[in-house]
């Protein structure tokens, strides 16, 4: 274990509170050793990846140790043919998709920041970028996990072949935990032949109405695209669709929706294609999902069936509330992204009624980043409680009887 | 509470006609689908047919004050003995719970009682250009609750998955009678995913009342192409090759000479009967991209010896075509009185070798054993042939099981690919699992069911869950010095 006191991390700061002690492993027997020396009961333990997503989470009350993973950034077995790849925590996006696309294969999903974002910690936040509307997010993509509980026993789940019903899904059950069951140590992905074709379609509607019109008749479709979004500023909505697959079929969708995208009235319309196409999705992610201190992002998510509705009912509460909002949605996975501009003096009190204005007619809106001063003492996961938020606890009890492993930052202060 | 206080109970709750408990009524809920002598027969106190899940919690809540087990059900067809109650208590069938709720074409999602047969879901939604994509072999009986609970394939789960990526919601009767709603991480909902926790959890955590499920478009074009190899062998350097070249068939299948000696003169698939070994592909996807990729798959085959090539894009030949392979199990009668099924599950690029082992295993057992199997994500389905009635053979089958298993285990296989681990196969989880391991899913299963009610005597090895671990660790040791043969130790 290594004990950092460089520059790098020693700005290192977890809402705000800076860890007693910034801790930097190697391998999984040291982060082994090191949970089961962290004292029980003595704040929060917070484990860490590329940095790209802290804010995500309560605010801690105590937090007795950083523990970046980093270090651990391995790839422990790749067999191309069997479309399986076995990985430590740490290793970021990037490097893993490089790995892959040497035999021509990617991991099926964006992600904000790939040159620093780790798969462990993509995994424990749930995040999925666009391409979710088919790729699904990284539940789908993961088959098996080694990770380390907090008494230090290092424990597997799943295995390295793709159909496995062998024992429960904890692997599966860890996406989304924000390691406050245990800590990734590896995992085994499913991979999957990269798409010959990358092609997108840009285009300006008049209003959010047209745009979403638009999207439904695209959504009701077979042939749905990779990924769509509409971005939604005070000064209009600008649709994004992007197809990827055999070069044939890509250019006959793109036909198909540009025809589609002039008959209902949308100008403007740009064909970005190969490596400006993925460019362009990149850049629209990483500007999202920056964390800043002057933006709070809020994430609800519904049906899609509902969007339209939903939408209808937050653009003229967020008027007053917060001028100046970008609204990122994804009408076909039914997510949207609120970017608002933290007012001068922005309060607690702010902070919840706009989550309160969000939330209205979502099934769920957690504050995704906001500066410690105004989501002090706010559960971000959610005004009111989950479902099963008894069978959470004690699922924490029996994981982490310890309470160390990021404590007090999850749903329900879990 | 004696059984007539809680036979009349049971009756209030879920009316004179929901309720079984005469001992000839209670005979087809001894068994499952699975192998008798693999996995033992136990009779309930009583079986319930609910109606709602305000009656599933009734029961459940009634179980629970009477202290007693309480296993669910639903069409019967697992494979590994996960319904039946091997300790007595009460099982709750859910196959009147069939009613199809809700069907949202923009959503793609359909809202459904648990006990909807998996072939009645697609074929209702097909209409509407959707399916639901697993598609196990039992599809025409089983139903989407015991689906979840064994989180079961199909021959399509190679590009469209298996149940848990088609689950997003589940309404869920807990063991003390309470009942939630599920989520999914995956839809960016907040908290500890206890839908994925729940789906092929074999009904030990809580009883699925509805779920909502991911429903799939029928793709614009489909075809199926059947390539017949003189050996296994060049038809599983095919399987590799094929995924090897980027592509992913919507199915890639393999039958056995020995298989379609059994099913070609039964149902007529146009399998040749000389063939060493056939492959089923199928390609789905924009016409053009079909029309490419089965140019493809077909000079692939041709390079690994492929000697009779077929394709079929409208849809009688193609069901003709899947005929062979989905009546395989059904035809199994010709060769032999009895079969028993595995579901390991290797490393594709351990094709090969793996089937040559099989060979090896059934030379030395002296057992037939037929494969018909998912090449494409390597779930081997091993079938045992033999006579229950002539003397030394099931001993010989349990023997030859062993081998097979600890090889796929010992190559960095699954013990089971979709069948599920039941008590059929509890007592190998210490091959794969260690006891830390297993401790962790145990702690799963007491943050949901801590007086250990649901299900009990399954996937843990004996005892275990509550907490032998000495003789667990013995039994772990045992079984990796190989020091025993026998099949089910406990």
């Amino acid at each position: 274990m290594i004990r950092q006191r460089t520059a790098t991390l020693t700005e290192l700061l977890i809402d705000g509170i800076q860890p007693r002690h910034q801790l930097r492993v190697e391998s999984v027997e040291q982060l082994a050793d090191l949970l089961a020396g962290v004292i029980a009961g003595g704040g929060a333990v917070v484990p860490v990846g590329g940095g790209t997503a802290l804010g995500l989470g309560n605010v801690p009350k105590e937090v007795q140790a950083s523990v970046s993973l980093t270090g651990l950034d391995r790839v422990l077995d790749y067999e191309p043919s069997d479309m399986m790849l076995s990985v430590e925590a740490g290793m970021t996006m990037t490097a893993i998709q490089e790995t892959l696309g040497e035999h021509g294969q990617y991991l099926a999903l964006d992600v904000a920041f790939p040159e620093k974002a780790t798969i462990g910690g993509v995994i424990a936040t749930a995040f999925a970028g666009p391409r979710r509307l088919t790729d699904g997010t990284l539940r789908d993509q993961l088959v098996g996990a080694t990770f380390v509980r907090s008494d230090g026993a290092i424990c597997k789940a799943g295995g390295k072949v793709v159909k496995n019903v062998s024992g429960f899904d904890l692997a599966r059950a860890l996406h989304g935990s924000l390691g406050t069951l245990a800590i990734i140590a590896s995992v085994n992905l499913k991979v999957l032949p990269a798409s010959k074709e990358d092609a997108t379609l840009v285009a300006h509607a008049e209003d959010t109405d047209q745009a979403l019109g638009l999207c439904r008749q695209l959504l009701l479709t077979a042939t749905r695209p990779t990924a769509l979004d509409i971005s939604i500023t005070d000064d209009g909505a600008e649709v994004a669709a992007r197809f990827t697959g055999g070069l044939a079929g890509v250019e006959h969708l793109c036909d198909e929706n540009r025809a589609g995208m002039e008959a209902a009235g949308l100008v403007g319309i740009q064909t970005l294609s190969g490596a400006e196409s993925a460019q362009w999705w990149q850049s629209a992610l990483d500007e999202r999902a920056a964390e800043r201190p002057d933006i709070v992002q809020i994430h609800a998510t519904m049906r899609p069936s509902a969007v339209e509705g939903y939408l209808a009912r937050l653009r003229p509460a967020l008027v007053e509330l917060a001028p100046n909002t970008r609204l990122t949605v994804s009408p076909g996975v039914a997510a949207v992204h609120v970017a608002a501009p933290m007012r001068a003096g922005a309060s607690q009190f702010w902070l919840a009624s706009l989550r309160q204005a969000v939330a209205a007619g979502a099934e769920s809106a957690v504050i995704a980043c906001a500066p410690a001063s105004v989501k002090h003492d706010l559960d971000v996961w959610g005004e009111m409680p989950p479902d099963g938020l008894e069978i959470m606890r004690a699922l924490k009890r029996e994981m982490d009887p310890r309470e160390v492993l990021n404590t007090g930052r999850y749903v329900g202060f879990i | 509470m004696d059984k007539a206080m809680l036979i009349e109970a049971l009756g209030r709750i879920v009316g004179p006609a929901g309720l079984r408990h005469d001992p000839v009524d209670l005979l087809v809920y001894e068994y499952d689908g699975s192998v008798d002598g693999a996995v033992d027969t136990a009779s309930p106190l009583a079986v319930v047919l609910p109606e709602t899940t305000e009656q599933v919690a009734g029961v459940v809540r009634l179980a629970k004050s009477a202290g007693l087990p309480v296993v669910a059900r639903g069409a019967g067809t697992g494979l590994s003995g996960g319904a039946v109650a091997q300790q007595g208590g009460i099982i709750i069938a859910l196959t009147r719970m069939d009613k199809i709720i809700e069907l949202n074409p923009l959503d793609r999602t359909a809202l459904v009682q648990p006990g909807v047969i998996n072939l009645e879901l697609s074929d209702f939604t097909r209409g509407s250009g959707f399916f639901f994509a697993p598609d196990p072999s039992s599809q025409k009986a089983c139903t989407i609750g015991g689906n979840c609970a064994e989180n079961s394939g199909g021959p399509h789960c190679l590009k469209y998955g298996v149940t848990t990526n088609h689950i997003l919601a589940l309404e869920v009767v807990l063991p003390d009678g309470s009942v939630i709603w599920t989520h999914s991480s995956g839809d960016g909902m907040p908290g500890y995913d206890l839908t994925a926790a729940m789906v092929g959890s074999e009904g030990m955590l809580g009883i699925v009342t509805k779920a909502l499920v991911r429903l799939t478009p029928v793709p614009p074009m489909t075809a199926v192409m059947m390539a017949a190899f003189p050996e296994m062998d060049g038809a599983a350097a095919a399987v590799t090759a094929i995924i090897a070249r980027g592509i992913v068939p919507a199915a890639l299948e393999m039958v056995d000479n020995l298989t379609i000696q059994a099913v070609e003169p039964a149902y007529h698939a146009g399998y040749p009967m000389d063939a060493g070994a056939v492959l089923l592909i199928e390609i789905d996807g924009l016409p053009v991209d079909v029309e490419e990729t089965s140019h493809t798959v077909e000079q692939i085959c041709r390079e690994h010896g492929c000697n009779e090539f077929r394709a079929a894009t409208a849809t009688k030949e193609r069901e003709l075509l899947w005929k062979g392979r989905k009546m395989a199990l059904a035809a199994m009668g010709r060769l032999a009185p009895n079969y028993y099924l595995h579901d390991t599950v290797v490393p594709r690029t351990k094709l090969t070798a793996t089937l040559d082992r099989v060979a090896e295993i059934s030379r030395d057992a002296n057992i037939p054993i037929a494969n018909v199997f998912h090449a494409g994500d390597g779930n081997l389905h091993p079938l045992m042939l033999f006579d229950r009635r002539r003397k030394g053979d099931v001993e010989r089958v349990l023997d030859a099981s062993h081998h097979l298993i600890e090889y796929c285990v010992g190559i960095g296989g699954a013990l089971s690919g979709e069948h599920g681990i039941g008590t059929e196969k509890r007592g190998y989880m210490t091959l794969v699992f260690t006891e830390d391991d297993l401790a962790a899913m145990a702690g799963l299963k007491r943050a949901f069911d801590p007086e250990l009610r649901f299900n009990p005597e399954k996937v843990f090895p004996k005892g275990y869950v509550c907490g032998e671990v000495r003789a667990l660790r013995n039994q772990a040791r045992a079984q990796q010095l190989m020091a025993t043969h026998d099949i089910y130790p406990m």
